[in-house]
């Protein structure tokens, strides 16, 4: 009987164990190796990978591609990314901190290769509460729509968002990066 | 106290062996076979699907950000017949590529991404009815040619950026051709 118990102990916490590995280590380890391939670059900026360390880093993309990278941080408030890109194929994901693709979109979708992208982070349910009883009480508009190209809420206030421009020719990649260095991602200025 | 130590030492082992067992299966837990298409084998990352925080697992934990929805990520180690790939061999692979906005081909194994062989849509030369005919080697081969970047077994990555809608999953066959 004593035999029994320990065994099920045993087994109960190799479960345990196993669950919590397979669902919060990873996320822990993606954000060590973030900060590695990006050479501790600040977030809210906006950078091209140099090619060893963006095909580490994006499994799709090749050592000839241009992969440019902002990690964000919505602490201080919404972010706006400005991007410049080739009338190419190019595409662009946003992540949460722990992986999770919250927003993609690519040259078809946009129109245009110049775009703008306002991220910002998702209201709590408690938040939600809060404002809503809030506005009501006040007559304030939440409608108003601006004129900033796309809005995105993510789930996390960190996370990365990606821009990834497959080429076929890595001669291409010297004029693609001048391209896409004049790409902007910073806090959004409050009018 | 003879308990409280025993007891430990069976937390210690259970906490082992969860650990050793996550560890070794964020490596091919998440792997699901491509219907009708051989040895081809692609990340679960549906989300809802009950492999998918193995799949998303993988990823994360060897630091690179998941396969975006939008794109399919297959990988093959064996030949149709079963057989590792190994460098020091010729591999042909064969059959049509799937309509989409882009596609490539690596194989490699040694970590070293700038040193992998890529072939991709811009570069590939496809035959008159459309299909794919590459050949995998460490010596020059006449046509489409991929150099793996090891002698010894490496995987091939088939990266399909946003397939057509309705097109058929039809992936190229891998023979060896000779070592």
């Amino acid at each position: 009987m004593g035999r029994l118990l320990w065994l099920v102990t045993v087994g109960l916490v190799a479960v345990a164990t196993h669950i919590s590995y397979i669902l919060f280590a990873p996320g822990y380890l993606f954000e060590r190796q973030i900060y590695l391939s990006t050479d501790g670059k600040p977030n809210n900026t906006f950078f091209v990978l140099a090619p060893e360390k963006q095909a580490a880093l994006v499994p799709t993309s090749t050592a000839q591609d241009v992969v440019g990278i902002c990690k964000y941080d919505l602490q201080s408030g919404h972010l706006v990314l400005s991007a410049n890109l080739p009338k190419s194929y190019w595409t662009m994901s946003i992540y949460t901190q722990s992986g999770k693709q919250v927003y993609a979109l690519d040259d078809v979708q946009a129109g245009s290769s110049a775009i703008s992208i306002e991220l910002s982070q998702s209201k709590s349910l408690i938040e939600q509460i809060f404002s809503a009883v809030s506005s009501s009480a006040d007559g304030e508009d939440q409608g108003q729509i601006e004129d900033l190209g796309w809005r995105v809420e993510t789930t996390e206030r960190r996370g990365l968002a990606i821009v990834w421009i497959p080429l076929s020719d890595q001669l291409m990649r010297p004029r693609v990066e001048s391209i896409i260095k004049e790409s902007r991602c910073a806090a959004k200025i409050k009018s | 106290m003879g308990i409280l130590n025993s007891g430990l030492g069976h937390v210690m082992v259970g906490a082992a062996l969860g650990l050793a067992s996550a560890v070794y299966s964020l490596d091919g837990f998440g792997l699901k076979a491509v219907a009708d298409n051989g040895g081809w084998q692609e990340w679960n990352l549906s989300p809802g699907d009950r492999l998918q925080p193995y799949g998303l697992g993988h990823f994360l934990s060897s630091g690179k950000v998941p396969t975006p929805s939008s794109t399919r990520y297959f990988v093959r180690s064996l030949d149709d017949d079963g057989n590792s790939l190994r460098g020091e061999c010729i591999v042909l692979m064969s059959g049509p590529t799937i309509a989409s906005r882009w596609w490539s081909i690596s194989a490699g194994d040694t970590g070293d991404v700038t040193a992998e062989a890529v072939l991709s849509a811009g570069q590939a030369m496809l035959e008159p009815d459309g299909d794919l005919k590459l050949g995998i080697s460490r010596q020059p081969i006449a046509g489409n040619w991929l150099k793996p970047d090891t002698s010894g077994n490496y995987t091939l990555v088939y990266v399909v950026s946003e397939p057509d809608k309705g097109v058929d999953l039809k992936l190229p066959t891998v023979k060896k051709g000779g070592c």
